[in-house]
């Protein structure tokens, strides 16, 4: 019988993935990640955040993509939900306005813009850092584990005697 | 007895899911009984245009009566309406509204149904989410069975599906899975029906060592069978395979069978065999390592049941509840939820061929004992006895 073989002689695919999840937990516990596998942690952080907040997947996605096409432009599409002949007076009118309207909304928006991606930036890299801090603590912390459980050199025997000694002077 | 099958899609052209299944079950019912598939003229699910003749056919002995759809699906109307109804707060109006959108509308067909339901003994209604079968079901639900080929998806949440589900007379579920979501998610205890799935039709044999060498599949390789886009989890699985194969420098092929409405870059690893026919397609699912199945959404893989029938072991997707309950209830190969279970999972069945081909094996016999024609064939006859026999809530 090999070392994936059941009692009732079949192969246990539950069991099978119980060892590969605790050898994946082995390397995690010693802090062994690649970039790509922060990455990944990171994305599925920010993807948790972005559940909690409840917003839409769609702009998630694009949130998450490389281009910045999420962010708001001042420049915006002249639409309307009429139909008809009073359809097209609207668009006629809003696009007179139009360049009137930007005269007071370019500045702000566009700075807007900037500060959007600048947030953007500044939380994604955040997030990342903390991915790798909380990676390196936890293999510090286990680390640190480990040693609490081995026995001390033979030095340290030193103290437990002189407690001794102190106490039969005493 | 006389059975109407209601379906949005019907042809040897439509190839996979609930449009197959329909076909195959139909097709298999037939021998016993008198079988007419009601469906629409169109073959493409993102236009529903009419493409084929209206009127009737036989499509493999069966009679098939198609009916005109009323109008194209319109994508500037329905992907807004979509992700209202999904992702925020919405009214039921605009879930009416989506429903309608959605499609394929066919109106001629409801109105046959309307006429001509007292001729029909039974009907049987093919996956819960389209038009044709939340009207058609409505029509005669007494005698109606509802086969919901449902995904764990953001529609299945809608309201309007909730009374819905109450109303066949019985319920001929994929997976165990899919009867605990669909009861979760409409909050319906002890829906009426089983649980079904389907059997596979398996195409003359074609020597796989014929195959291979004309598909230049020569080395070790996995397969991939079905659409090939990202919302089946294809993206992801390119992206892990690669990844693996860079880390680990094997030489191993993935071979995509299958229509690709993605763009990816083909190399010496990652290759598009398209549509193949499907004794070709089976004979190289048999000389694969493992066929891997990266869908989140599923109701029942067709692919990890052929991939079974053929002996072969399979890598899935583990969010997907439905996949990792049939690989355990099986033993039948192996899932992943993230990189690193596809590689540690990758690595036991390239570098352990016998574990492979005993948890193929094990996929067969699982095959065999749950998916075996004259299997299915029983459980549609008890539930056909219990829409006859006016069982239902409707």
């Amino acid at each position: 019988m090999d070392e994936w073989t059941g009692s009732d002689g079949r192969v246990d695919v539950a069991a099978i993935m119980g060892r590969i999840r605790e050898k994946i937990r082995g390397r995690r516990d010693r802090g062994l990640y690649t970039d790509e596998e922060v990455e990944e942690l990171s994305a599925l952080r920010l993807q948790a955040f972005a559940d909690d907040a409840g917003i839409d997947p769609d702009l998630l996605a694009r949130l998450m993509a490389p281009n910045h096409n999420w962010n708001i432009s001042t420049d915006y599409r002249i639409e309307t939900h009429r139909a008809g002949p009073a359809a097209r007076l609207v668009v006629l009118l809003k696009k007179l306005v139009r360049p009137w309207i930007r005269l007071y909304t370019d500045q702000p928006l566009s700075r807007q813009a900037q500060i959007n991606l600048y947030l953007h930036y500044l939380c994604h890299n955040l997030v990342r850092e903390l991915v790798r801090l909380q990676i390196e603590h936890t293999a510090v912390r286990n680390k640190l584990d480990a040693l609490a459980g081995e026995p001390g050199p033979p030095g340290d025997e030193a103290s437990p005697g002189g407690e001794k000694g102190e106490k039969a002077s005493g | 007895m006389k059975v109407a099958f209601v379906v949005q899609r019907y042809g040897t052209e439509i190839v996979g899911g609930a449009e197959l299944h329909c076909r195959w079950v139909a097709e298999h019912l037939a021998r016993r009984h008198e079988v007419e598939v009601l469906t629409t003229t169109a073959t493409d699910y993102l236009t529903w245009r009419n493409a084929l003749e209206r009127g009737l056919s036989e499509v493999n002995g069966v009679a098939v009566r198609r009916f005109p759809v009323a109008r194209e699906r319109d994508i500037e109307r329905f992907d807004p309406v979509a992700n209202k109804v999904c992702f925020f707060e919405h009214t039921d109006e605009e879930e009416r509204r989506w429903a309608e959108e959605h499609g394929p509308v066919c109106p001629e067909l409801l109105a046959h149904l309307r006429e001509h339901e007292r001729d029909y003994d039974a009907l049987i209604f093919f996956s819960y989410r389209y038009w044709t079968t939340y009207f058609g079901l409505q029509v005669a639900p007494h005698k109606s069975i509802l086969v919901p080929t449902a995904e764990h998806d953001r529609v299945l949440y809608l309201r309007l599906f909730r009374p819905f589900y109450r109303l066949p007379a019985a319920i001929a579920f994929n997976s165990p899975e899919e009867r605990i979501l669909i009861e979760r998610i409409t909050g319906n205890e002890n829906l009426p029906g089983e649980v079904v799935g389907t059997g596979i039709d398996r195409p003359p044999a074609i020597p796989v060592e014929e195959v291979a060498p004309r598909l230049d599949l020569l080395g070790d390789y996995l397969v991939y069978v079905g659409r090939i886009e990202p919302e089946k989890g294809c993206a992801v699985m390119i992206d892990h395979f690669l990844r693996w194969q860079r880390e680990t420098r094997a030489n191993v092929t993935l071979a995509l069978f299958g229509r690709s409405t993605m763009t990816f870059s083909e190399n010496a690893h990652v290759r598009l065999m398209g549509v193949v026919p499907d004794g070709e397609k089976l004979a190289a699912i048999a000389r694969a390592r493992a066929l891997v199945m990266p869908s989140r959404h599923e109701s029942l893989s067709m692919v990890v049941l052929e991939a079974w029938m053929m002996g072969r072991p399979v890598l899935v997707n583990g969010d997907c509840e439905v996949l990792r309950g049939q690989v355990l209830r099986a033993d039948g190969g192996l899932y992943y939820r993230r990189y690193e279970e596809f590689a540690a999972a990758l690595d036991l069945l390239m570098g352990e061929p016998a574990l492979a081909d005993r948890l193929g094996r094990q996929g067969g016999e699982y095959f065999e004992e749950n998916y075996a024609w004259e299997r299915i064939v029983e459980k549609y006859e008890r539930l056909l006895a219990m829409a006859t026999g006016g069982g239902g809530r409707g």
